[in-house]
């Protein structure tokens, strides 16, 4: 059985063979570079799209990210840092990622489709067709909230870091954080209001 | 609606994990790769200085020798015009490179320039239909050139412009009574007619536009929608609309789910025409899109691509009898060239790029009909080249253009006429070898400014941050930051800094960090939620600008409402416009609701209409002048609207921008793709002699002492930032690629700080003020923003 401090010499294990990693790509080693990439391209795609929402712009977010970590490793100071750099990178790159578009995203909603009050008493099946369109509802409210807000709550949420964690990814402090992400929990509940109009 | 009345953790969760349900494409990781193997990492900045600045372009003496060769090829081959058959590529070949025009023959071969000015960059209209006359723009300015005697008259402001089927006028975009109108305007600029199409109120119409060949209509996309902070945008939208040119009625085609580019193209007999139709349930871009063909009386569409593909880009064939267009699926990756029966029958594609990502478009037919021309961009080299397919049996041909093409159009040779050729050959398309006049500064010890300031303040993202030189460490200073929070304004002189709290609140800080008075200001409108504030102080910090955003029931802000505020709040002057302080605080310019432009006293009272005038690009020193631009120059007039004068007479236009030194004694003036320095006592205006090639100026600073000018320079990827002297106007290469975001210099002009943002972490640097001792003094490692203010 695994313990708590197999855990952590494995996480410093692998922190080790990293960091060794960084510091060979960081003088231009692309062999290395391409372990880092097969290490991080998964989490990193799926951590673009759960704040970008769509795949076309999490690809040319991901490949962004990574032309990035490369050009810049040579400045990378403490290659041992390269995880919370990276996720930095991450966090900056999908915040402007869709900065350069003409306009954003326009939606039209059908209210019809939703059922109103009085409807009858869901069936099993009707509850799963409620859940779905709740994540629907939910996933339509999240475009309207400013990209900043969705990221903060994408980190939080579906990334599951601490508020320390966060804070390191955005250069705040955990306290800031903690008020940021009321802020962007109180968006996403105006957005919600906009979406039941 | 009674359902989804909370959000729980939980269903966030699940929402965010649904959303990134997705495999990775599994072309991802060979993406990357192929993308950072080529890519150079970066070196530190003081390696690239040794490497100089360049940039490619023409020298001004090769480019007088070559348009002088042109002027007698080009004239001497229309008017001799050849006597080849018309083939697949006939017609000459107008094309931009390095923001020349060139013309060239048909086959891409011998090509002149016709059309260069270091200041400006110009890039290719359109032919005219009968192919005597070509336009070009440039800095926001329409151009119309004579290719026989290669005259270049400026018609129309703007861009965009369309010709007529009898190539006797053209439909140039314009403004009257603050709505987008449609000007027909003759080859010389004259005015025919100004057409008001009845678009609606807030919106706009996206430029080009098509115009039938009989003249009735024209096709083009409008916008109503406008952002508004974090709620989302205007679910009204875009159309695509059929505008009758005589009446301006205004019929909906289509709704646009997104911006999609005017993308109308009429049948030549004008009873039908092609459009691009976006899935009106697409919510992200790229949406899905069908090339459908409509009648011109709207009696129904019908979808002529395949709908399982993004279809765009429709072209008629010169016969009417096929339309061309390009498809992609969805998500933009693999592009094919297709033509089509107007019917949607005989579907064929010509050019399949499904494996290899090269993008097509800006498809145009030859003349007669037996070829495609089409441009490909291929994103992975940054380049855009031109090929021709036969539809016949589908090859392809390249079509001979240089590398470095910005835009190109071909001349439409009509049915039956000869085509023109070059008679003589432009000279070499390399530019001769050039030592740059850039310098790089001298070798100094690290800037150490800590003995006379103590240190620089910045928003840090929500935070006022500032870096102590003593300590070399950064304090940070947070605001409350809630909801609506917009970014923290530093005091002149480091007098504390005000900050947005929301919903018409604002927060004034002393410059120990403390809250020393909070207001709100007064609405004047309907009441609900005001957001996304824009603050700004006045030079002598005894007063604040404060503008705030109401979204309206659709979340747009259509309705700003500006004041100007005394710093403790009691004085509160509502504005119709953003307002500008003259350096010495004694006046105020503000744009009023006619167009007038009224100047009054720096609390806001007093307001009274000087004239029609632009709002003040910069105020002289004392507040007795100002400089703006228009029409492509730049211009100073007294306060009280007299004495108006040009101050630069450039060919082409293109000034921007005009920055008024400290000393009053000059001016700088940024023109499309040059910096000039006025010397006000003799009127001499001298350019920046930055060796060959053009660069954009952004972020034109003068020191404190008028000693000097910061810049950044573009184009592209690889900004520089250099300092130049007033005197000599000798320009020192300071750093090179990196994104400064703003430039400061200390008031007491000795030492200069660059902040940087992208790439992707904030750093500020800081050096002396001839550029040299240059280091990085605080890496925050976030986004930091807004101006940086010195802090005694």
């Amino acid at each position: 059985m695994e313990t708590g401090l197999d855990t952590v010499l494995a996480a410093s294990a692998i922190r080790a063979g990293e960091a060794a990693l960084v510091d060979r790509a960081r003088h231009g080693d692309h062999d290395a570079f391409e372990i880092l990439v097969d290490g991080r391209l998964t989490a990193t795609f799926r951590t673009a799209l759960a704040i970008l929402g769509n795949e076309a712009d999490a690809r040319d977010a991901t490949q962004d990210i990574f032309l990035r970590a490369w050009r810049n490793l040579p400045e990378l100071r403490e290659s041992d840092r390269f995880g919370a750099w990276f996720g930095r990178i991450v966090v900056n790159t999908c915040r402007t990622a869709i900065r350069g578009r003409r306009r954003r995203i326009v939606r039209e909603i059908s209210v019809g489709a939703l059922p109103g009050e009085g409807d009858a008493l869901a069936s099993p099946a009707a509850r799963h067709d409620d859940r779905t369109a709740d994540l629907d509802f939910l996933d339509r409210a999240l475009g309207r909230v400013a990209l900043t807000d969705r990221t903060l709550l994408a980190l939080h949420h579906f990334e599951h870091l601490s508020l320390d964690q966060i804070g390191e990814r955005l250069g705040v402090p955990a306290k800031t954080v903690k008020s940021r992400l009321f802020s962007a929990r109180r968006s996403l509940e105006r957005a919600l209001e906009v979406e039941r109009r | 609606m009674n359902r989804f009345e909370g959000v729980t953790d939980e269903l966030i969760q699940a929402t965010f994990e649904r959303r990134a349900q997705r495999a990775v494409p599994t072309d991802l990781r060979a993406q990357v790769l192929a993308m950072t193997a080529s890519a150079h990492q970066r070196a530190a900045w003081r390696v690239r200085l040794s490497e100089g600045f360049s940039a490619p372009a023409l020298r001004p003496a090769w480019v007088a020798v070559a348009v002088l060769a042109a002027l007698l090829g080009v004239a001497l081959a229309l008017f001799l015009v050849g006597q080849r058959p018309p083939h697949a590529h006939s017609g000459l070949l107008a094309y931009a490179s390095n923001g020349d025009i060139y013309l060239a023959n048909a086959d891409g071969t011998a090509a002149v320039p016709v059309v260069h000015d270091d200041g400006v960059s110009f890039f290719v209209g359109a032919w005219s239909p009968d192919g005597r006359r070509l336009t070009v723009e440039a800095a926001n300015a329409v151009y119309v050139l004579d290719p026989a005697t290669l005259e270049l008259r400026r018609v129309a402001s703007g861009s965009g412009a369309v010709w007529s089927s009898d190539s006797a006028t053209l439909a140039v975009a314009g403004r009257a009574g603050g709505r987008d109108v449609i000007d027909i305007i003759t080859v010389d600029g004259g005015t025919v007619r100004q057409l008001q199409p009845k678009l609606g109120t807030n919106t706009t119409l996206a430029w080009p536009i098509a115009w039938s060949p009989d003249g009735r209509w024209f096709l083009g996309s409008t916008d109503s929608s406008a952002c508004a902070t974090n709620f989302g945008c205007s679910p009204t939208g875009g159309r695509f609309v059929r505008i009758d040119a005589t009446t301006g009625d205004t019929v909906e085609i289509s709704k646009l789910a997104h911006l999609a580019g005017p993308d109308g193209s009429w049948s030549p007999d004008s009873r039908r025409f092609s459009f691009t139709r976006p899935d009106a349930a697409c919510q992200d871009p790229p949406c899905q899109s069908t090339v459908e063909v409509e009648d011109a009386n709207l009696s129904g569409s019908r979808v002529v691509s395949d709908p399982s593909l993004t279809s765009s880009g429709g072209v008629w064939s010169p016969n009417g009898e096929w339309i061309a267009f390009s498809s992609t699926t969805f998500g933009g990756y693999g592009w094919t060239l297709s033509i089509v029966r107007p019917d949607g029958t005989d579907r064929k594609t010509l050019v399949d790029h499904s494996v290899n990502d090269r993008r097509i478009s800006a498809l145009a037919w030859t003349a007669d009909g037996s070829a495609i021309e089409f441009s490909e961009n291929d994103p992975s080299a940054g380049l855009m080249q031109v090929f021709a397919v036969q539809t016949t049996d589908g090859s392809v041909r390249s079509i001979d253009l240089p590398v470095g093409l910005e835009s190109y159009a071909r001349q439409a040779i009509p049915a039956g006429l000869p085509v023109p050729t070059l008679a003589i050959a432009g000279p070499s398309a390399s530019p001769p070898a050039s030592v740059t006049p850039v310098r790089t500064p001298p070798a100094a010890a690290p800037a150490a400014p800590a003995a006379a300031w103590t240190g620089i303040a910045v928003d840090a993202y929500c935070s006022a941050a500032v870096f102590d030189f003593a300590t070399l460490a950064p304090r940070l200073v947070e605001t409350a930051c809630p909801e609506s929070a917009g970014p923290v304004v530093f005091a002149p002189q480091g007098g504390g800094y005000a900050a947005s709290l929301g919903d018409g609140t604002v927060a004034v800080v002393g410059r120990d960090g403390k809250h020393n008075v909070v207001f709100t200001t007064q609405p004047s409108t309907a009441p609900g939620p005001r957001v996304d504030s824009q603050l700004a102080w006045s030079p002598d910090g005894r007063w604040l600008s404060v503008v705030w955003c109401l979204p309206d029931v659709s979340g747009a802000c259509s309705t700003p409402e500006s004041l100007v505020v005394s710093r403790d709040g009691t004085s509160q002057q509502r504005l119709p416009d953003t307002p500008a302080w003259s350096p010495d605080g004694s006046r105020l310019a503000v744009k009023g609701q006619n167009g007038d432009l009224l100047i009054g006293a720096p609390d806001g009272s007093a307001l009274h209409s000087i004239g029609n005038f632009p709002m003040p690009a910069s105020w002289a020193p004392d507040g007795s002048q100002f400089a703006f631009t228009r029409d492509g120059d730049a211009w100073i007039v007294n306060a009280d609207g007299t004495n108006e004068r040009n101050v630069t007479h450039f060919a082409h236009g293109g000034a921007g921008n005009a920055t008024w030194s400290p000393d009053g004694g000059s001016i700088a003036v940024i023109q499309d793709s040059r910096l000039w320095v006025l010397r006000l006592a003799d009127g001499q205006l001298r350019p920046v002699d930055l060796g060959p090639g053009r660069a954009s100026f952004f972020r034109v600073t003068w020191s404190p002492d008028s000693a000097r000018l910061a810049a950044v320079l573009g184009p592209g990827d690889s900004p520089a930032t250099v300092i130049i002297d007033r005197d000599d106007l000798t320009v020192t290469l300071i750093g090179g690629d990196e994104g400064i975001e703003s430039i400061s210099w200390s008031p007491d002009a000795r030492f200069i700080a660059l902040m940087s943002q992208s790439d992707p972490l904030g750093v500020i640097d800081i050096a002396n003020a001839d550029g040299s001792g240059r280091h990085t003094i605080w890496n925050p490692e976030d986004s930091v923003s807004g101006r940086m203010t010195w802090v005694p």
